[in-house]
């Protein structure tokens, strides 16, 4: 370290003053945690009392253990459903705004090999993520357990195979979201564009394969180009992501696993990709 | 030390940079010259690697910027001081650019004061005025204690302190040695800061030597005179076959004779003498000259005239030799640019000063026959014998370049006070007017001014 020389570890350590330095990472990562906090405090208290409602209409003897499931499903949910929103923003910014400032002539200067740099500020992110999501699933599964005290019908427990699976699936399935959001960034280069495309892509097919999924005519399966388009959609990010935090995931062609590693694909895509198009592109 | 070899950049079908081969060397300033969209940017971001060329390649210090093991160590660049992120402290930007080569948060504290920014220091970026954008750039540039620095306009938004402190420092980083390598467009600061100069023009090489030649070709020996009889001293001067123009100011500009051949003269002859100096041209003419043709964005037809020559200047004929040393290879004519030749600076033929005033009574010799009669002219010609020019121009000896100014329009030659004999009987009777050189002819694109002038209606 005590030659001035330009080392791949010293390429993270300047990303990450990077990325720590600008006001808007710390309000992205601070509303992330506190969405999911309450989010997750408003899922567990809507728990409750449909328990208590339930009990009220039955009698508790009919009711079992854990019939809602586990907490952790829910708790991943509200950790999920914004926190994907903003990481996938930062994970775009991260890259885009380098290009929209200007500052990517002098990081491309000063540090020349141009995929070190991506992948320097890939290994940033993907801390910053665990890190991040790990703190809130925590934090919001403690919020909800504390609500859910005294709650029978939901599975409180974390430390379990199934609910670790959910968790431990649920971060990956973030990193690779952003990472995925991070190549398309770097591709498009504009923040604009790269935002509504991976809003797209995350967001608005899935909303198609599941309206042709419900274009069924007559019960039963889809058939023929129906079908297609509903196996196809099962290979989109989210729908291929979503099935690593369900408790019992119901898939055509993938099992929980698998869905990660398809999502995984489409993080690899877009990351080599967005190599090739770095290396080979002119800094304007 | 830079190496530019056979540097070639097309985008689509422009050719931005056109086979541009040239050596930036140690221990000097080398200024980069030209019009805008010469090329001058493109050619740093080739050497800097953040574009590849079509062909040829760029080293520094004998190696590729990207195989360099710390690039801000050798390399120091500014290309826009805008890059900054609008939301990051000034520091923080430095601390970031520091920590990938590992330099200690003491060196950028240290750049941050030698660059003047202090006190600015922890305010954002976006906050900046120009002056300081720019000084930031520098503080980047400078960061690692480059071998060579690259800088594209460094001092644009600079204040003349700032100015006046950039030169300096550039100087002082020279004479230590290292490569200093500046672009501007402020040629009065390239022609005192710069040792070698490199001029380009629609991605070609124009020229590439050191100022001093650069600025030593252009001039010849031009003598400003003013005196209460200048007329004697014109006639002597032609006499003697030199050349001399009127500026309309009562001085006189005698080109081929220094001011001591003059002074001699004229005591001899018993004229006073009220002012009489050399007349240096500046590099900023010299300069014009050189990329008058290969302007890439000229203001056409505005009320003021073409930028290059108002109503009363004549147009420029010199055109920019190709390279002002010895290339291995011949200029290459490209179809799409007009054919530029090879053509030497110096003025009128060389003759020793001492031949033509005599002090016995001998009759000066023949005027010595110059290769290009059309500059042997006397007085202002009459406006309106060449049909198709317009009234304002007058010819002028080419030579004498554009800071020569003839009488303005409408004035009669003997309308001056210092010789109310003026006739045009001094005009001999043979005199061919419309013999008038085929060099106006030929090109168009400097014989005819734009014509859309309001009082030329």
């Amino acid at each position: 370290m005590a030659r001035v020389k330009l080392s791949f570890f010293r390429m993270i350590r300047a990303e990450w003053i990077k990325i720590f330095t600008v006001r808007s990472t710390g309000w992205i990562l601070l509303l992330c945690i506190l969405i999911s906090i309450g989010l997750s405090a408003a899922f567990a208290a809507s728990l409750q009392y449909s328990e208590v409602m339930l009990r009220r209409s039955s009698e508790s003897s009919d009711l079992d253990p854990g019939a809602f499931g586990p907490l952790v499903v829910h708790v991943v949910m509200a950790c999920g459903l914004f926190g994907q929103l903003f990481f996938m923003i930062l994970s775009i910014l991260m890259i885009t705004n380098e290009y929209s400032t200007g500052t990517v002539r002098s990081t491309f200067t000063v540090a020349p090999r141009r995929i070190r740099v991506l992948i320097s500020k890939m290994l940033v992110l993907v801390v910053i993520c665990v890190v991040t999501f790990a703190i809130s699933v925590v934090a919001s599964w403690a919020v909800g357990y504390l609500i859910l005290q005294n709650c029978v019908l939901t599975d409180l427990t974390l430390i379990s195979y199934t609910n670790l699976r959910i968790a431990g699936g649920f971060l990956a399935k973030m990193v690779l979201v952003s990472l995925f959001c991070f190549g398309l960034g770097a591709m498009i280069r504009s923040t604009a564009g790269s935002i509504g495309t991976s809003v797209a892509i995350l967001w608005v097919l899935p909303i198609i394969a599941a309206t042709v999924a419900s274009m069924i005519s007559g019960a039963g399966e889809p058939v023929g180009w129906r079908e297609w388009i509903v196996k196809i959609g099962e290979f989109l990010p989210t729908n291929a992501g979503d099935l690593i935090i369900q408790e019992n995931p119901s898939s055509r062609v993938f099992l929980p696993w698998g869905g990660t590693a398809a999502l995984g694909g489409w993080a690899f895509g877009s990351i080599i990709l967005a190599f090739i198009a770095t290396a080979r592109r002119r800094i304007q | 030390m830079i190496d530019v070899t056979d540097l070639t950049k097309r985008f689509g079908r422009k050719t931005a940079v056109d086979d541009l081969s040239f050596s930036v060397r140690a221990g000097m300033v080398t200024g980069f010259l030209g019009p805008n969209g010469a090329g001058k940017s493109t050619t740093m971001r080739l050497i800097l690697g953040l574009d590849r060329p079509n062909n040829g390649r760029a080293r520094v210090n004998g190696r590729t910027y990207k195989s360099t093991k710390a690039p801000m160590t050798e390399v120091g660049a500014l290309l826009d001081s805008k890059s900054v992120h609008p939301g990051r402290t000034a520091r923080n930007h430095l601390r970031a650019l520091a920590a990938t080569h590992g330099i200690s948060r003491k060196r950028v504290d240290e750049v941050i004061e030698m660059v003047g920014l202090e006190s600015v220091a922890r305010k954002r970026a976006g906050t900046f005025s120009p002056g300081m954008s720019q000084r930031l750039g520098l503080a980047i540039a400078l960061l690692g204690d480059p071998q060579t620095l690259i800088l594209d306009e460094p001092m644009n938004g600079l204040d003349p302190q700032g100015v006046a402190w950039l030169r300096n420092l550039l100087e002082h980083l020279s004479s230590e040695g290292r490569t200093v390598f500046v672009s501007s467009h402020l040629i009065s600061e390239m022609a005192q800061l710069a040792s070698h100069l490199i001029i380009i023009g629609r991605g070609q090489l124009i020229a590439d030597s050191p100022t001093a030649e650069l600025a030593e070709k252009g001039s010849g020996v031009v003598t400003r005179v003013r005196s209460p009889e200048l007329g004697e001293l014109a006639e002597a001067v032609k006499e003697a076959g030199h050349t001399y123009t009127d500026p309309g100011d009562g001085s006189l500009l005698i080109s081929g004779l220094t001011p001591d051949a003059i002074g001699d003269e004229a005591a001899y002859r018993g004229w006073a003498i009220y002012e009489m100096a050399p007349v240096h041209r500046t590099l900023e003419e010299i300069y014009m000259e050189l990329t008058h043709s290969v302007q890439e964005f000229q203001a056409e037809n505005s009320i003021f005239g073409s930028p290059m020559r108002s109503p009363s200047k004549p147009p420029v004929i010199l055109k920019p030799p190709v390279s002002m040393h010895t290339i291995p290879h011949e200029a290459p004519v490209q179809h799409h640019r007009r054919d530029v030749e090879p053509q030497s600076l110096t003025t009128t033929g060389s003759h020793r000063v001492t031949d033509i005033f005599r002090d016995d009574d001998t009759p000066p010799p023949d005027p010595v026959h110059i290769s290009t009669p059309h500059l042997q002219l006397g007085p202002v010609r009459s406006p309106q014998t060449r049909p198709g020019r317009a009234p304002t121009d007058s010819i002028v000896p080419s030579d004498l370049g554009p800071h020569v100014r003839p009488r303005p329009m409408g004035v009669h030659p003997s309308a001056d006070s210092w010789d109310d004999s003026y006739d045009d009987t001094r005009i001999p009777e043979s005199y061919d007017y419309d013999s008038y050189d085929s060099d106006y002819d030929d090109d168009d694109d400097y014989a005819h001014p734009p014509r859309s002038r309001a009082w030329e209606v």
